[in-house]
């Protein structure tokens, strides 16, 4: 079989929700398989469930992504079947037939046949938008169109005025009159956020909700408290001047305040880049029981350039594309503007691949690089980012050169050994922090992850000794 | 890209620590302070900040110091500085040293194949088949994958027992890693020997124990010495746990210190262990002086002439009198200040026990004798004395007393003896005494009980197998598997019974004997295995009964996934 299966990490990355993973691994027997098989094209198995006839799985691993089949009645997509068939192909592929059933070519037959009419379709209406327009027509539409931009963001712009003036009182009170008022249910502030909603501006209410929400928590809260307050305040200086902002930061305040920017209008007219993109961390965060959120980081092989893919599955519903650390992909990007873009949209893509063992992820090559050296020219990218964005919730971060360290006797957390004897403190995940040391055994490697201004959630790893990917799912934030 | 703030090190020529700069050194905590109280009361930024304080400057420059009623401005001032600082936190230069490497593996490593054993096994919560897959991975001479390496020591921290399996797979790696994590000092071979003084000066009862039982192994003077160190600060629960190490190594240079504690301590448990530890060594003082008190009561008759020329001499009758009161020799009652009365530590017979006075006292005497004694001064063999001491009035008191001192002096042909006697069925010792033995005759033993049992039970009766398993599985040593003669005998009767349908009728009826056939999965010979896959995959409308089969199915398939990684592939 040519086609490399995918490892057992890889699968999980896959799954909508952490509950899945936990259901498919309690599927791994393969007495329960009484079918098992897969070609180039698919992965397809029968699985013996509480009915009197199994359940029939079956993943299409040929065209771009992967997409999964299954009869059973799980709203969950992938469901558990799905995965734990792809987990025992990882476990031991050679427990699988090559020999087709029936029922699998149908499947795939009818796939290719929808396949082709979607892109028919998808031509005809390409076709009818480079159909020549009447110019008055679209004069109009444009004229209407920012009318109402202007009066979204005039809405936008009283909310924070009246926001400002909240925090003027607050500010007049002191902190400390926050401690005592607002700590617990806070219905001062919960009623301003909802008042932020009511302007457009859910951004806004979402910065002042957790800011308050760090009022008492740990021994330094009132400066934590005074730096959101004070980027929230700057946020608020920023929309309240917004004509006179270049156009890249209007997206960015424009995101941040809470006013998403339109798919369709980043596919058309979003900065495109071509390239041969790897995957070079990706995470998913449970925000709440039904909403679950996907970061994947890429960067470009030629362009060296870093995007950021995020994707959002509802009620276990699954995403879209399937993305493993690792895996390159010739795609075409487009970025949401913004001072220095990071987010992006795949536009096309064609089929992965499985990297090249070569030396990725690169680090950005600048001016800086040969004067400070590779680590230093990490904080100074850092910082620059920080600086093009500083609303961002965090930044990537990639640390050439360092060595994992376990917490010593008096600190707590685990921590990055610089070439240069500096700590960089890491946000990581119990169940990662002593495979990831036994795994990479002190090597120096160069970490990729996120940087939220305290700590560093780590995502991947590169050594000598191997690759390391950081578990795909972290708990509910 | 345009940035909305000057990073304080922009600059390219700034370079290591000659960054780190004071970012609004004076500001930041005076922002924080009239956040804290209000901006209702006066405050203002100083005028002259420190030298070279590019944010402070930047401030200024944005915001003059006048300006700080205007509205929002504290927090935009402490918002600037917020950002400032995000930007140019450097990481704090910690003393610890770089972490040195794992030394070189000297074993190849394990395929992933047995890494995904472990987590199966492990899944199915079967200690058994952990052991074996250990047992597979150290006989293949190899260690385990890096990824498993957190698993094992944390297993082995749980389950001490297991310890000594996961030990020679850890390779270098694996303690490597065990030295960095305290919780796992058990793994780290060398720390473990250099911290040997510690655990015994700060460890818990168990560890302290496990230092002794160690050093019994090499220098047992010296462990006997540490313990005397201590003994006078132990507790009466210490004492007792710690003496009872003395048994590893035992020898006539520990009588001294015994027979001190069988004198004078005050705990009564240490005295009756210090009494065990002295009958096992038969040349004691103590153990001489039982045999002077048991000499008188056993009447042996000399043997009769053969009855033909060339049949083998019958030894002769024997008989047994229970002594009349504790005391130093039988005849004479004992004076109060006999200087032996502390032979007897536990001469006050239990309010309810099935023996009466005498009878007890004969049992004290026997289980601190000798048994090398009984052989040598009648003639016969252990089994030969048992055959005959149903007639005995004393029969109890006997078999009770020398199961004892099997178990107390470790002496297998006794105990394998005791093991067939038909009196020990109820005494519940019939585990301590089976692992006395090596492993063939325990196996020998099982498989004698096993036909006996089918041979002498009705078909019946036969639907109560599963007890009989259960008890055998139960003595039978926890990490490895049967030989090939029980499990063939095993797998013949098993074959029967899932011919005539009756097992998988039995499974259906009890819950408990999935249970059972689980362990016999992990116990089984490979060869034999082959017999529990006959039973169906799965059974329609039963979902909780297809559950188990899955489960068993699943169960034979890891022990046949693990016999073909164990068997060389001829190439």
């Amino acid at each position: 079989m040519s086609r490399i299966p995918l490892t057992s990490a890889q699968v999980l990355a896959l799954s909508p929700d952490e509950a899945s993973n936990k259901a498919a691994k309690g599927l791994l027997s393969p007495a329960k398989w009484p079918t098992l098989g897969a070609n180039d094209d698919a992965v397809w198995g029968e699985c013996q469930g509480s009915g009197s006839k199994p359940y029939q799985t079956q993943v299409d691993v040929s065209g771009g992504g992967i997409t999964f089949r299954c009869s059973c009645p799980s709203r969950k997509f992938p469901c558990k079947h799905g995965l734990a068939l792809l987990l025992l192909q990882a476990q031991d592929a050679s427990r699988f037939n090559p020999q087709q059933p029936p029922w699998v070519s149908e499947w795939l037959a009818s796939r290719r046949e929808r396949a082709e009419k979607k892109e028919a379709k998808l031509e005809a209406t390409q076709a009818a938008k480079t159909a020549p327009v009447d110019p008055t027509l679209a004069a109009k539409a444009t004229e209407q169109a920012q009318k109402r931009e202007q009066k979204r963001w005039q809405r936008m712009q009283a909310g924070a005025t009246e926001l400002s003036l909240w925090l003027d009182d607050l500010m007049r009170q002191g902190l400390a009159s926050l401690s005592v008022h607002h700590s617990g249910s806070d219905t001062s502030a919960s009623a301003m956020a909802a008042r932020m909603v009511d302007a457009q501006a859910p951004g806004l209410g979402q910065r002042l909700t957790q800011a308050v929400a760090l009022v008492g928590q740990g021994p330094h809260w009132p400066e934590r408290v005074l730096a959101q307050l004070g980027s929230l305040q700057l946020l608020m200086d920023a929309l309240l001047r917004i004509d006179r902002l270049p156009a890249p930061v209007q997206a960015d305040v424009r995101q941040a305040t809470g006013w998403p920017i339109d798919k369709d209008t980043v596919l058309l007219e979003g900065a495109a880049i071509t390239d041969r993109w790897r995957v070079i961390g990706t995470i998913t965060l449970e925000r709440d029981e039904r909403l679950s959120e996907r970061r994947v980081w890429l960067q470009g092989q030629h362009s060296h350039r870093l995007a950021l893919v995020l994707d959002f599955s509802f009620a276990g519903q699954g995403f879209a594309q399937s993305w493993h650390t690792d895996q390159a992909t010739q795609a075409t990007l487009r970025f949401y503007p913004g001072n220095q873009p990071l987010r992006a949209l795949v536009a096309t893509s064609e089929p992965p691949s499985s990297a090249s063992a070569d030396a990725w992820p690169h680090p950005p090559t600048t001016d800086t690089t040969t004067a400070l050296g590779p680590t230093a020219a990490a904080w100074q990218d850092l910082a620059t980012c920080m600086a093009a964005n500083p609303w961002s919730p965090s930044w990537p971060l990639l640390l050439p050169q360092v060595q994992l360290h376990p917490p010593s006797a008096d600190q707590t957390a685990w921590t990055l050994r610089t070439t240069d004897a500096r700590h960089v403190p890491l946000d990581v995940a119990a169940v990662d922090t002593w495979p990831w040391m036994a795994q990479t055994a002190a090597a120096h490697m160069s970490v990729f992850g996120e940087w939220d201004g305290q700590a560093l959630h780590p995502l991947s790893a590169w050594s000598a000794q191997g690759q390391w990917v950081a578990s795909a799912w972290s708990g509910a934030v | 890209m345009r940035p909305l703030l000057t990073s304080p090190h922009t600059s390219p020529s700034v370079k290591g620590d000659a960054a780190m700069r004071p970012v609004a050194a004076i500001d930041g905590p005076l922002l924080l302070q009239a956040a804290l109280v209000g901006s209702n009361r006066p405050w203002a930024l100083p005028s002259d900040p420190l030298e070279g304080d590019a944010v402070a400057a930047l401030l200024r420059e944005a915001h003059p110091p006048h300006n700080t009623d205007a509205p929002g401005q504290l927090l935009r001032l402490a918002g600037a500085v917020a950002w400032c600082r995000r930007a140019g936190w450097m990481a704090p230069v910690v003393s610890t040293a770089e972490l040195p490497l794992p030394l070189p593996e000297t074993r190849a490593p394990a395929s992933p194949a047995w890494a995904a054993l472990w987590h199966n096994a492990t899944a199915l919560g079967l200690p058994r088949l952990q052991a074996l897959v250990l047992r597979g991975m150290n006989q293949q001479q190899h260690h385990a994958p890096a990824d498993l390496l957190p698993a094992l020591l944390q297993q082995g921290r749980q389950t001490v027992a297991l310890r000594e399996l996961i030990q020679p797979v850890l390779g270098e790696r694996g303690r490597w890693l065990a030295g960095l994590n305290p919780d796992w000092a058990w793994g780290h071979g060398v720390q473990e020997q250099a911290d040997t003084e510690t655990q015994w000066a700060q460890g818990s009862l168990e560890q302290r124990r496990a230092v002794l039982l160690a050093q019994r192994h090499s220098t047992p003077d010296a462990a006997r010495e540490r313990l005397q160190g201590v003994w006078g600060e132990l507790p009466a629960r210490d004492r007792h746990a710690l003496i009872g190490t003395l048994k590893v190594g035992l020898s006539v240079s520990d009588e001294a210190f015994l027979t001190h504690q069988l004198q004078k301590d005050r705990a009564q448990d240490v005295r009756c262990m210090a009494a065990d530890l002295l009958a096992a060594l038969p040349q004691s003082a103590f153990s001489q002086r039982m045999v002077a008190r048991l000499r008188p009561l056993v009447q042996v008759a000399p043997a009769p002439p053969p009855k033909a020329a060339n049949s083998p001499p019958s030894p002769g009758e024997w008989h047994i009198d229970a002594p009349l009161e504790a005391s130093a020799s039988c005849a004479p009652p004992p004076a109060p200040e006999d200087p032996y009365k502390s032979d007897w530590p536990d001469a006050q017979r239990p309010k309810h026990d099935t023996l009466g006075e005498r009878a007890w006292l004969l049992y004290q005497l026997v289980r601190r004798s000798p048994l090398s004694w009984w052989t040598q001064h009648t003639g016969r063999s252990p089994n030969e004395l048992l055959d005959t001491i149903d007639q005995n009035d004393w029969a109890e008191a006997l078999v009770r007393g020398w199961t004892h001192a099997a178990l107390t002096q470790h002496d297998p042909a006794w105990c394998l003896a005791l093991l067939t006697h038909p009196r020990l069925e109820a005494s519940g010792h019939a585990m301590a005494l089976l692992s006395q033995l090596d492993a063939p005759t325990q196996e020998q033993h099982l498989l004698h009980q096993w036909t006996q049992w089918t041979q002498s039970t009705s078909p019946k009766k036969k639907r109560h197998w599963s007890a009989v398993v259960d008890d055998l599985v139960r003595h039978h040593d926890p990490h490895a598997v049967w030989g090939e003669q029980l499990s063939t005998a095993m797998a013949q009767f098993l074959d029967e019974r899932i011919r005539q349908g009756e097992l998988l009728q039995e499974l259906q009826q009890h819950h408990t004997l999935t249970r059972t056939l689980r362990e016999l999965a992990c116990l089984l010979h490979p060869q034999a295995l082959g017999v529990l896959s006959r039973l169906p995959a799965s059974i329609e409308h039963n979902s909780s009964l297809t559950e188990r089969l899955h489960g068993l199915h699943h169960l034979i398939d890891l022990r046949q996934t693990l016999h073909h990684l164990c068997t060389p592939t001829p190439s």
